[in-house]
């Protein structure tokens, strides 16, 4: 399920951003761009930071910004950036790899998030992640970690 | 034995990381419930153990209940160096 989400068009990689709500806004555009999701998402995304802190960097140098169904998807979709240079969640957070996480009630995304747990339950998965030059390496690294426990 | 893992929307991290506890019990051979919700619901729910990010979990500490801070929700060695002298 995480390869029909995350795919070429919603796959990004780019050198640096100026902050993370930067990271987020453009991690987020190709969503926008094919309305699966409401600009007010994005915004409630840096809200919720805002409010509870950078617990979004869920493992070193990867966060999965979100927020509510309620606030503004239309689509359960997810999209991703890779950062060449980390940008700081917190003083102690820095990351590269950003993923939005659109979700429209609280079942239909729990497989993809499965196969993400797969993905970045790893270090050395990640770090292979952040060396994509190309977003087609990314969508075929995801393939292969992804599907790995069902070979 | 019930853990409850806890971030502030209840959708993404909170669940990630309750396969990830799930999967250090089956490494350390032990057995528990394991849910996970959000922030705002978390009062109406007991557990005997609260787990999830330290700026989450700070937010429920009382002095009474036990709180288990996670630094890497997708570290298996981190959760299960953290869990086994609880359980």
């Amino acid at each position: 399920m995480l390869t029909e989400l995350l795919h070429s068009e919603t796959i990004q990689i780019t050198n640096e951003v100026a902050n993370w709500q930067d990271a987020i806004r453009i991690a987020a555009s190709p969503l926008l761009q094919q309305n699966k999701i409401e600009k007010r998402y994005i915004q409630a995304m840096i809200d919720s930071i805002e409010q509870h802190g950078p617990y979004v960097v869920l493992t070193p140098k990867v966060a999965i910004p979100h927020a509510r169904p309620s606030d503004g998807v239309n689509e359960l979709s997810m999209s991703l950036l890779v950062l060449q240079k980390p940008v700081y969640f917190g003083p102690d957070k820095p990351v590269y790899v950003i993923i939005i996480l659109a979700a429209t009630d609280h079942t239909t995304h729990l497989q993809a998030l499965v196969d993400l747990t797969q993905v970045l339950q790893e270090p050395s998965q990640i770090d292979n992640i952040i060396g994509c030059k190309r977003a087609k390496c990314v969508m075929d690294k995801i393939k292969q970690y992804a599907t790995k426990e069902q070979l | 034995m019930k853990i409850l893992v806890v971030c502030g929307n209840g959708l993404g991290s909170s669940f990630m990381m309750e396969l990830t506890i799930k999967k250090a019990l089956l490494e350390l051979s032990k057995e528990a419930e394991v849910t996970h919700t959000d922030l705002t619901s978390v009062t109406s729910e007991k557990a005997d153990i609260y787990i999830g990010a330290g700026d989450i979990v700070d937010q429920l500490d009382n002095g009474v209940r036990k709180i288990v801070r996670v630094v890497n929700m997708m570290s298996i060695p981190e959760i299960k160096g953290k869990l086994a002298p609880l359980l």
